[in-house]
């Protein structure tokens, strides 16, 4: 490009930034087929990148209610991804360079280019909540209640401890009950990644289980039956439960029956994307605001940023699905020979090679769950600082 | 257009982590410190010539009473930062230890100056045996079996875990990266073993803007790595000596310099520390974790996040000795030389106390 049409280049992807800030959702293909506003010199203030342009016209069309859209839009513009990716992606023109990075329609971009940019913008929405106090979990001390130990899925224990305490059982002691809380392996590996990321980890699902197959062992948090049996040699195992179960509701109601109280429905939680999201912003907002203040926003954002998900559950990676179904019937294998109690059927625990399951998180739904979970964290911004 | 702001001064934080080439940088910046200055960094001296007792008096640990020799220390290498003219480079490893608060305290004397803060790092199959004998070499006495399961067993972030403070890449950079850019934090991978030192030293031109083209003077790594057979000798000789009284300048004197870095350090054919084949699984998952968050974290790798994948050995060539199992019979040879090593040294002066504490006090 000689200078004048670098120029002319340059004020068009401005006046198209600007367009967008207004709530646009025109593609840049579609802007360029419209008249062009004269020239604007706004001197050498660096471009917006492809990547920060599309997820501004991406967030007006996913949410055309955004409050104050246009500081939304800036705080995009002004964010850079972070990670490794792309570099500089022009857009395409008439006269484009020959060398350097080839121009990319910004609509056609790949997903792991937004979601970079998304985990950058997410970061600097959710760094000022680390100057709320944390919240303080309360917890009366009633030794006279019957106590509990849960341990194993993550998730499910989360749900199930919360539903006791509310019934007015109290949390370990001298005479707990401990159960050993477990389903189908594929299920105990998505809640073991969803409870590591959440604690700070920049993990894939692909690496979770490259990992496990090739140093052929279940995550200790969830080797049921090596927790279990710890359990029942270090205490008594007539107080060691493993309790089996497809969904948190038959889970609830098996540990309920053994501690005398009611049972109750329980929402399973379905986080695939909402954690496949935090990986990506985990490491940019550690860096940001320190690991025990990340550790606090998270707590107290993860119900805004896994809200609404409705994926279905993610299987084993292909490549790793012999050894899944191996290692799923080993655990069966020693869970039916237990000297503990087992409550459900060890079966459940085996992956099968069910067809139509996503075996992996999609970029795109991850996209289009950033999205939603970029403009929820705006509007939450926006109230703090109207 | 108006007038263009001054370019504000860079100082670069080299932070650790121990056990990556943190010693030969240093001293090849000593031994450049001229040529670098005329490049407009400065690699501030102090009294000892090198910025332990600074990054000591930071990060507040006792180090066998060295903290109270160290008083005052850190601020000192700020006022000499300060008066340097351009860009300036602090660099020690054990300031990867220091706490969220101390790297406060830290950066606040650089309010005004852009911060970079640079980390080598050694892959983790290397450090856990590298850590050891470095322990080893400061009176410890656990075996490399006792070692690596206390440090597999703690929680990644404890702060009394020295290995993890130290060598945690995630937490290490959490800790000081606290509202950096990412773009100013900077991790240089340490090259492949068998691949020249210069390697990493020209990764570290290029990150602190210093002209790789150049002649540097070239310097001797004055912290080699032990083997398990002389690592041995070391670890025997602190459990007979322990608790015998011993005084620390003694000890620095004759057993770490004399018998651990001239003598044994410098044994041909030394036998490398290396993990167990069962520890290979804690060391490949935390490693794959630590890899997704350096990709995710946008901070800037020089080299290749690679070099951070522990390469598992061979196992079934019948090669491999367990570290806390050398042979006897080299361990014995190793153990003379490291008697005859002591002897020779103070044969000169051994009738004359006042001229051995001169010996001494003279070589500091």
């Amino acid at each position: 490009m000689d200078p004048q049409d670098e120029a002319a280049y340059a004020g068009r992807v401005r006046a198209w930034a600007d367009h967008l800030r207004d709530g646009s959702r025109q593609t840049w293909t579609e802007f360029l087929g419209t008249p062009a506003a004269p020239a604007d010199d706004r001197g050498g203030a660096p471009l917006p990148g492809a990547a920060q342009l599309e997820l501004v016209r991406r967030l007006a069309d996913a949410d055309a209610d955004l409050p104050r859209f246009a500081d939304l839009a800036d705080l995009v513009l002004t964010t850079a991804g972070p990670g490794r990716g792309l570099v500089d992606t022009p857009l395409p023109w008439p006269s484009s360079r020959a060398v350097g990075t080839p121009p990319v329609e910004p609509d056609r971009l790949p997903a792991e280019e937004l979601l970079r940019a998304s985990a950058g913008v997410l970061a600097r929405l959710l760094a000022p909540e680390a100057d709320l106090a944390p919240p303080r979990p309360s917890r009366p001390w009633r030794p006279w209640r019957r106590g509990f130990t849960l341990l194993g899925a993550p998730t499910t224990v989360e749900l199930v401890r919360t539903a006791l305490l509310e019934r007015g059982l109290r949390e370990g002691g001298a005479r707990t009950t401990w159960f050993v809380l477990g389903g189908p392996l594929e299920d105990l590996m998505a809640q073991r990644w969803s409870a590591r990321v959440r604690a700070g980890a920049g993990l894939r699902w692909q690496r979770l289980w490259r990992t496990s197959a090739t140093n052929d062992r279940l995550p200790p948090g969830i080797a049921l039956a090596s927790i279990a049996q710890h359990v029942a040699d270090e205490f008594d195992p007539s107080r060691v439960h493993v309790v089996l179960a497809e969904d948190p509701t038959t889970t609830l109601a098996r540990v309920s029956e053994v501690l005398g109280v009611p049972g109750g429905p329980l929402e399973p939680r379905a986080d695939v994307l909402a954690t496949d999201l935090l990986r990506r912003v985990n490491p940019v907002l550690g860096l940001a605001i320190g690991d025990v203040a990340r550790r606090h926003v998270v707590d107290r954002v993860w119900p805004q940023i896994s809200a609404g998900e409705q994926t279905a559950p993610l299987g084993a990676p292909l490549a790793h699905l012999d050894w899944a179904i191996a290692a799923g019937e080993r655990m069966a294998g020693a869970l039916s020979s237990a000297r503990y109690a087992v409550h459900g059927d060890p079966a459940i625990v085996v992956p099968t090679r069910r067809a139509g399951v996503r075996r992996a998180p999609d970029p795109d739904d991850v996209l289009a769950h950033a999205l939603v979970v970029v403009g929820r964290a705006w509007r939450r911004y926006t109230e703090r600082q109207p | 257009m108006g007038q263009n702001a001054p370019m504000p001064r860079r100082v670069f934080l080299h932070i650790g982590t121990p056990k990556s080439g943190t010693t030969y940088l240093q001293e090849r910046l000593a031994a450049n410190r001229d040529a670098i200055a005329a490049q407009g960094l400065t690699y501030p001296g102090t009294r000892t010539g090198n910025h332990f007792e600074a990054a000591l008096d930071l990060i507040e640990e006792r180090w066998a009473g060295q903290r109270e020799v160290a008083r005052g220390q850190w601020p000192a290498l700020v006022n000499e930062a300060r008066k340097a003219p351009g860009d300036v480079v602090i660099s020690h490893e054990i300031l990867a230890a220091a706490s969220t608060a101390q790297v406060r305290t830290a950066m606040s004397a650089f309010g005004d100056d852009e911060v970079h803060v640079v980390l080598t790092a050694r892959d983790l199959g290397r450090q856990l045996p590298a850590e050891w004998q470095e322990k080893v070499k400061h009176r410890g006495r656990r075996s490399f079996g006792r070692f690596s399961s206390t440090v597999m067993q703690a929680r990644r972030t404890n702060p009394d875990v020295w290995f993890w403070r130290v060598q945690a890449i995630p937490d290490v950079l959490t800790r000081w990266g606290n509202g950096l850019p990412p773009d100013h934090i900077h991790v240089i991978t340490v090259p492949r073993p068998g691949e020249p030192q210069e390697v990493l030293w020209q990764r570290f031109l290029g990150v602190v803007g210093l002209d790789p083209d150049r002649e540097y003077a070239d310097t001797t790594d004055l912290n080699p790595s032990l083997g398990i057979v002389e690592a041995a000798v070391v670890r025997r000789l602190n459990k007979l000596l322990a608790g015998k009284g011993v005084p620390r300048d003694v000890y620095v004197d004759l057993v770490r310099e004399v018998v651990a870095r001239d003598t044994l350090a410098r044994r041909p054919d030394q036998i490398r520390a290396v993990l167990p084949a069962r520890r290979w699984p804690f060391v490949e998952q935390v490693t794959a974790e630590w890899l997704d968050w350096l990709e995710g974290a946008g901070v800037d790798v020089v080299g290749d996040l690679e070099e951070l994948r522990p390469e598992r050995p061979d196992y079934t060539d019948g090669s491999w000795i367990h570290p806390d199992k050398p042979p006897a019979d080299l361990v014995a040879d190793a153990a003379l030389e490291a008697l005859a090593a002591v002897i020779e040294d103070i044969a000169p002066t051994h009738k004359s106390p006042v001229r051995r504490l001169a010996r001494r006090l003279i070589r500091g």
